[in-house]
């Protein structure tokens, strides 16, 4: 088998990403109710953002994990280059996509934000589902030296 | 594997362990959220949008966090 054991520290990261894909999704099917006076809420001339909320969750739980991964194997860089060049390379690879992703999430909650219709939702949909993609891609590539 | 990067993947283990706490307990407020009585308080909401406002903002700066960004490879020998 072509596999590292993981630190006890990353596997209780990647138990927590798996879990946070199943928990985003049903988030965002989940009925919300939001305090009046809050960021989401409702007021005298806008209704609530439920679908914001559940994307600006979903982003922001995704990418705590994402970073994580990046800092791990910023901080070990040289003990991971020692298991396999390849780690570092794979994780390279998708920084310069989970960065893309990121700014276009930025550009898209951007554009729902002054103009709130359903069409501008769908972009903020697209970034959250690639970067969960990317948060399983480096979860891969941490426990099978840089590709299967 | 040669033992230095062994020590060294120990090494991270107890490092990475503030982080993955940190990632837990946004996880556990994000469950506590989801099955609350259906109500967010203002407080989470503000909390939320101000969080994701900054980390946007600073994207379409272009800012990127160091470990975020591509660097050389090692040059010492394994």
């Amino acid at each position: 088998m072509n596999r590292i054991r993981p630190s006890s520290a990353l596997q209780a990261a990647v138990l927590l990403c798996f879990l946070l894909i199943g928990a985003v999704g049903c988030a965002l099917f989940s009925e919300k109710k939001f305090e009046p006076g809050g960021a989401y809420a409702s007021t005298d001339t806008s209704a609530a953002m439920p679908e914001l909320y559940a994307m600006d969750s979903g982003f922001d739980l995704t990418y705590e994990a994402v970073d994580l991964v990046f800092k791990y194997e910023k901080d070990n860089r040289m003990a991971l280059w020692a298991v396999s060049p390849r780690i570092k390379h794979g994780v390279d690879k998708l920084r310069v996509q989970a960065s893309q992703v990121w700014l276009d999430y930025a550009v898209a909650r951007q554009a729902y934000l002054s103009t709130p219709i359903p069409a501008n939702l769908s972009a903020l949909k697209v970034a959250v589902v690639k970067l969960q993609q990317i948060n399983t891609a480096l979860i891969s590539v941490i426990t099978t030296k840089g590709g299967s | 594997m040669n033992a230095i990067a062994i020590m060294g993947l120990i090494n991270s283990a107890l490092a990475a362990s503030p982080d993955v706490v940190r990632l837990a307990a946004k996880f556990k407020d994000f469950i506590d959220a989801m099955f609350s009585a259906g109500v967010i308080s203002k407080d989470d909401q503000d909390k939320l949008h101000a969080a994701v406002d900054e980390r946007c903002a600073a994207r379409l700066r272009g800012e990127l966090l160091p470990h975020w960004q591509v660097e050389p490879d090692p040059t010492t020998p394994v």
